[in-house]
């Protein structure tokens, strides 16, 4: 007995040691929840085509983030990676309007004003066209965004709107219709 | 075997620093597919159970993310990793699962349900573990400790045990798993689905699994183990607002249960069950849940089930029609929560020499109906519940069960909770109606020429509810976003708690053959007080590791209060251990591969004469390609094997001893 008990020590000490070792790791990443929607962002380009002719399927994508969000972060660590299927190219919201089409991240406050309530927003949505909005607010499809991230118990679900996404000249392929919330 | 354990602790070591090393698992998540992403679990532990977690009791969640990592092949097996719970693995076949006490394969004081539909058999109150849902078909276990009468059903004394299966919405498409092994010799299990949103979704599945029977202390093999099969079908709507669900559920046991029975006054008195058991079960379910906003909303749902229940002990068929309707509505500062609900048991006996019963059936039925408040005092700040439930039903006195509830928090990362709740279990028709005969004793054994004499425990029509006064404070705290704390103690007061009454003897000259009938019955002679606690560690130091430790404490009191009540034939709390600790780490080496260890403590069992135990599992994970994965496992890795119970005090059984054994898996998604 003593002699297992001996050995059942060893794992709580490894653990311990572990545990000692951790904190230093913590801070240094974008947080799950941001890392785990930036995986699905650069998911969704394998099913989102822009009708726009000049955009190639797998070309270079223009990706921007507008707002307070660790989101800039989690993308900028999907950059550089090889393999992730479509290069991404990290830029500003001014950049992604005047290159006129791209994917822009809209998160839920803007300068610390709710999002729909900051110039930049209505900035973006007078020429949403070739730009594939995706937020993370109740009312994001309301005021016309296209795709939207939102909670389901401990998961992250999202839901499109076909009828923004069809206004911003995108065309949403059936498989990512089949695992979303469609919004009208 | 002490290089083997050392080797594979190194081993668990030796990775475990290696990924502190070289582990940049930041582009993990994006090597996963759309539909694993949807399954990756994203918010911590405090804040997963979003709704769970405002609820001011002691509650914790085991997921489909844990169930995947650890490889559960069945729900007592998860259990076991959850604080105040324990679990018992009587032989192959067979658990005794509770919380907070009082454990045994019978253990009447806990209510489990599966989708909101309660599990429990009508005949003693208590599972039947070896029935059950596929793993692969759960989305989420909620263990509530402690009462909860208020607002689920009877029998919530010492907690509830909530099985929460995955909506067709969330496993669109196929899987295949098939699992070998050693204890578990064969699992296959199979599922297909198809998810529309614009008209009826549907699942189909099917999972048979074979186990092979462990042996006794002594070496013998006991000549349990058996199959266990289960398939089912359902189909779902999705409305704008609602979502109805039509399920049917088939079950099929067969195996060998342990039991040691006497089956005539012939020598040798007793006969060990060596025909096989079946168990046959068939329910279908409709249900519908309404929501109009977070703000309203109503849950129905109607299930009819049939079982057979065909043992070398006893036989029984009972069919039961159940319907539960609840409201719930959210005005100003109140979320309020009523509904009611209706249970009707048919049963039909067929007795043997071990167990008769004074009727040929019975039919039994129970109305419920509930009411609570959640008062928000200051936003965000205070909380508190007024409830109760009241019970009314052929079986059981009228039970008037209140519960008043507390939720405090002074900051955002602290939680303090307080509650004080009656709760009761209802006498089943095991207290009622059964005559139980325990043993025949050969003549000559009480004395010289002492006849042959039948021992027997014959139901009571006077026996009433068992009740629970039960006073639980917690307290949570989350200090940074990748450490959780949660705590929680209680002290229950039982009273009417059931006892034995001593024996009478009556010579019984007539009978053929005469004998000496030496009877016992259920009486509600005892008090008790049982007081503990929990304590839950969550740390994920990086998204790539997390460690959760867990310690439970139980201590009680008893005494019996009847002076006709038997001292030594009376059930006891002390079934369940006095501590018990578990400790389980989870690591992901990239996406593809992930390692998970599980080691245990459990006390004594001083009551029943079982040794302490320490044990440790061990799971290994590798998606080979985007949809297939396989897995390995080791488990009961600290010894050769074990002995977690020994009998219940009703049916005598063989000691068991529970092996190391192995399992390899293999999991194709399409």
């Amino acid at each position: 007995m003593r002699h297992r008990l001996a050995i059942l020590a060893l794992p709580v000490l490894a653990m311990t040691l572990l545990v000692a070792a951790a904190p230093a790791q913590a801070g240094d990443e974008a947080p799950r929840e941001y890392r785990v929607k930036a995986a699905f962002v650069q998911r969704f380009l394998e099913f989102v085509a822009w009708t726009n002719e000049h955009i190639t399927p797998d070309g270079p994508m223009r990706i921007g983030v507008v707002g307070d969000s660790p989101m800039e972060a989690a993308l900028q660590d999907l950059t550089g990676d090889p393999g992730v299927g479509r290069e991404l190219l990290l830029c500003s919201a001014d950049e992604l309007a005047e290159n006129g089409y791209g994917v822009v991240y809209v998160a839920a406050t803007i300068d610390g004003l709710p999002r729909n309530e900051h110039p930049v927003w209505n900035d973006l949505h007078d020429l949403s066209s070739g730009i594939l909005t995706i937020g993370e607010d109740p009312g994001f499809h309301l005021s016309g965004g296209v795709i939207n991230f939102f909670a389901q118990g401990d998961r992250l679900r999202f839901s499109v709107s076909e009828r923004a996404a069809t206004g911003a000249g995108l065309k949403i392929s059936s498989k990512l219709m089949r695992l979303a919330l469609i919004v009208d | 075997m002490l290089t083997m354990r050392l080797s594979i602790i190194m081993a668990m070591m030796t990775l475990a620093v290696a990924s502190v090393t070289f582990g940049q698992d930041t582009q993990a998540f994006h090597e996963l597919s759309l539909e694993e992403l949807l399954d990756v679990q994203v918010f911590s532990s405090a804040k997963q159970s979003v709704p769970m977690s405002e609820v001011p009791a002691a509650v914790y969640v085991i997921t489909a993310d844990d169930i995947r990592r650890f490889g559960f092949p069945n729900v007592p097996e998860a259990l076991r990793t959850v604080p105040g719970v324990n679990v018992a693995r009587i032989d192959a076949l067979s658990y005794a699962v509770t919380i907070r006490g009082y454990n045994g394969r019978f253990s009447n004081k806990l209510l489990v349900m599966i989708d909101g539909r309660s599990i429990y058999s009508a005949l003693f109150s208590g599972v039947l573990w070896d029935v059950g849902v596929p793993m692969a078909e759960i989305d989420r276990i909620e263990v509530i400790r402690g009462p909860g009468s208020t607002l689920w059903g009877a029998n919530a004394v010492n907690g509830i045990i909530n099985i929460i299966t995955k909506t067709v919405r969330d496993t669109d498409g196929g899987l295949v798993d098939v699992q070998m092994g050693r204890l578990l010799e064969a699992s296959v299990m199979a599922r297909y689905g198809e998810y529309k949103d614009d008209g009826p979704s549907f699942r189909v599945y099917g999972q048979f699994q074979q186990l092979a029977s462990t042996e006794g202390l002594d070496g013998a093999d006991l000549n349990g183990g058996g199959d266990i099969g289960v398939g089912g079908a359902r189909l779902e709507w999705y409305g704008e607002e609602s979502v109805s669900r039509f399920e049917v559920i088939g079950n099929h046991n067969r195996g060998g249960y342990l039991d040691l029975y006497p089956d005539s006054f012939e020598p040798p008195y007793v006969k060990e069950a060596t025909e096989t058991s079946e168990i046959e079960s068939v329910a279908m379910m409709y249900a519908v849940e309404k929501n109009k906003s977070d703000h309203s909303g109503f849950k129905l749902s109607i299930h009819a089930e049939a079982n057979r229940m065909d043992q070398p002990i006893f036989g029984v068929n009972i069919r039961r029609f159940g319907l539960d309707w609840s409201r719930h509505l959210k005005t100003g500062r109140h979320a309020v929560v009523w509904g009611c609900g209706y249970k009707l048991d048919e049963i039909d006996y067929l007795p043997t020499f071990a167990v008769a019963t004074t009727t040929e059936s019975s039919q039994n039925w129970r109305l419920d109906t509930f009411f609570q408040d959640a008062l928000t005092v200051l936003p965000k700040r205070l909380t508190l519940t007024l409830g109760a439930k009241i019970e009314y039903g052929s079986l059981g006195d009228f039970g008037f069960q209140p519960n008043l509830r507390a939720m405090w928090t002074p900051h955002d990362q602290h939680t303090v909770w307080a509650s004080v709740a009656r709760s009761l279990r209802s006498p089943c028709v095991l207290n009622v109606d059964v005559e139980i005969t325990n043993r025949v004793i050969p003549p000559g054994a009480l004395g010289p020429q002492s006849p042959t004499a039948r021992l027997r425990l014959v139901g009571n029509p006077d026996f009433v509810s068992e009740k629970l006064w039960a006073n639980e404070l917690g307290y949570r705290h989350m200090p940074v976003p990748w450490f959780a704390v949660d705590v929680a103690a209680y002290y229950n007061r039982y009273d009417d708690l059931s006892s034995m009454k001593k024996p009478i003897m009556t010579p019984m000259y007539l009978a053929t053959p005469p004998h000496l009938a030496i009877d016992t019955s259920f009486s509600n002679g005892a008090e008790s007080e049982t007081w503990g606690g929990e304590v839950a560690l969550d740390l994920r130091p990086s998204s790539w590791w997390r460690l959760r430790s867990t310690y439970s404490l139980l201590r009680a009191k008893e005494e019996l209060v009847n002076t006709d009540a038997d001292e030594r034939l009376q059930m006891r709390a002390m079934t369940s251990p006095e501590h018990q600790i578990s400790v389980l780490a989870s690591f992901d080496i990239g996406a593809a591969v992930g390692m998970d260890a599980a080691w245990r403590y459990v006390d004594k069992l001083e009551r029943i004469d079982a040794s302490a135990y320490s044990e440790l599992d061990f799971h290994l994970r590798w998606r080979v390609l985007a949809d297939l994965t396989v897995s390995a496992a080791g488990l009961n890795l600290l010894g050769e094997g074990h002995n977690e119970y020994h009998s219940d005090e009703i049916i005598a059984r063989r000691r068991s001893v529970i092996p190391r054994h192995f399992r390899t898996g293999l999991r194709w998604e399409f």
